[in-house]
């Protein structure tokens, strides 16, 4: 009789064995790097914030576009994402000797590495995406195009060793790069006009982010690729690959 | 470079007291451990895999945070899953609230954070009419059978997350289960089985 009257319960378990979760995304490379690098940005007054970014890029004019201490490099990062919108470098702690590093991804490569948050699409799906396809001419046609799932409007193109990322950057999210490795440049750069940088050497944990600072499913991963990156026009664009600021810069020129 | 090398075989209470020492490689095998209860029951409450995703990631932050304040003689997994349900319902009635403005100010198309159909969720028809008619439940009665069928909670934990006594437990399941059978009756009267010794239709 108790069967006949909780029928459900059977039903329930029926369900919930049927039931087809999406995979669990791995957090824990996400979560840590949360941790080490918490955001103070929020705490500050903007003025102050705005303040404190343009003394810190004073010292960078100062200091001009050669390597920068990581006492220097510390005291500015935390500014640096005011500069070119749609990017934040943050700077996470060097762990002591003899302590276990932070587990983050692996660096990945070919076309792995996008797959996990985006998928390949055509010429005419990049298009319909709404991001301008600003792409270097002298390259020619991309070998493949990959269109972001969710999240921001963002399209890669991936020549191979070079990929081109353009994202419409509407406050929404940004790119979010930890720098860990040490031994790591920052440049402060022009491109077309507009400010930039360009990042070589070390590793960086480079996710796609909310503008809660939240990690979209599956962008974590870890970049040893030089990287131009500025924004024009509410496109934030950044060239992944290249072998040197010349190149760079003369592929940027290229991109209308 | 970047694999952990933690000693795998620590208990909870060890790797709780190592964070709480300053060891945040063992967080990251906390979070190992639980993030997948955390992410299906984030999932089951928002049924976005991103929304999801974010609200296990700040529940796994918001847990460190609180860490110190976490009585050790209790166990961790309802601890979190209860920071998780909270950050997750916050979720929905967030996007409800900006979806009803969006309706209001005739745009709701413009919403691109809707639960997804549940056809990637569940494969037959019986299924996604029985998920529906467990949405269409009140809240508290949604999460004790989440809890219970989806995450195979036992009850003591069960109480934790919805920080009740135990013995609350039971009755808040008979009266899910009791209101789910009236909902089904109501709503989806193909789901009943046939009563043994029926015609069998």
């Amino acid at each position: 009789m108790a069967e006949e009257l909780h029928w459900e319960e059977s039903m329930l378990e029926n369900l919930a064995h049927a039931v087809a979760f999406p995979p669990t995304p791995d957090l824990r490379a996400a979560v840590l790097a949360r941790l080490e690098a918490p955001r103070p940005r929020s705490a500050w007054p903007s003025a102050w914030r705005f303040a404190a970014a343009g003394a810190a890029i004073a010292l960078l004019v100062l200091i001009g576009v050669t390597a920068l201490s990581r006492d220097v490099r510390d005291a500015v990062a935390g500014f640096l994402g005011l500069r070119v919108e749609g990017e934040q470098i943050e700077l996470l702690p060097t762990p002591p000797a003899g302590t276990t590093p932070t587990p983050f991804p692996t660096p990945a490569s070919g076309t792995l590495q996008f797959s996990t948050f985006a998928r390949e699409v055509s010429r005419a799906e990049a298009l319909a995406s709404g991001v301008p396809l600003r792409l270097p001419q002298s390259l020619g046609e991309p070998a493949r195009y990959w269109r972001m799932n969710s999240g921001p409007g963002l399209v890669i193109a991936d020549y191979g060793d070079i990929q081109v990322w353009l994202m419409r950057y509407e406050g929404d999210y940004f790119i979010g790069k930890g720098i860990v490795g040490g031994g790591e440049v920052i440049h402060e750069v022009e491109v077309n006009g507009a400010p930039g940088y360009w990042v070589r050497g070390g590793e960086r944990v480079v996710s796609v982010r909310s503008a809660s600072g939240t990690v979209v499913a599956g962008t974590t991963r870890t970049v040893t690729a030089a990287a131009l990156i500025w924004s024009e026009d509410g496109l934030y664009t950044r060239i992944e690959g290249a072998g040197s600021l010349e190149d760079a810069l003369r592929l940027a020129a290229e991109m209308d | 470079m970047y694999n952990s090398h933690v000693t795998p075989q620590r208990d909870e209470s060890e790797l709780i007291a190592a964070v709480l020492g300053g060891e945040r490689a063992a967080f990251g095998e906390l979070v190992g451990r639980y993030q997948q209860v955390a992410f299906r029951a984030a999932y089951l409450i928002t049924r976005d895999a991103g929304l999801a995703e974010e609200a296990a990631q700040d529940a796994f932050v918001r847990a460190h945070t609180s860490l110190p304040s976490f009585r050790r003689d209790e166990p961790f997994r309802p601890w979190l899953l209860r920071i998780v349900t909270n950050l997750a319902l916050n979720q929905v009635r967030g996007r409800s609230r900006r979806l009803r403005l969006l309706q209001r100010a005739g745009l709701a198309a413009g919403e691109q954070r809707q639960a997804p159909v549940d056809d990637t969720f569940l494969a037959g028809d019986r299924q996604r009419q029985l998920w529906a008619a467990i949405r269409e439940l009140r809240e508290e009665d949604r999460m004790v059978l989440y809890l219970r069928y989806f995450l195979e909670l036992p009850e003591r934990e069960i109480a934790a997350v919805l920080d009740v006594a135990p013995g609350t437990v039971k009755s808040r399941l008979n009266r899910a289960g009791a209101r789910l059978r009236a909902v089904i009756e109501d709503r989806y009267p193909a789901l009943r089985p046939v009563a043994q010794g029926g015609s069998g239709g």
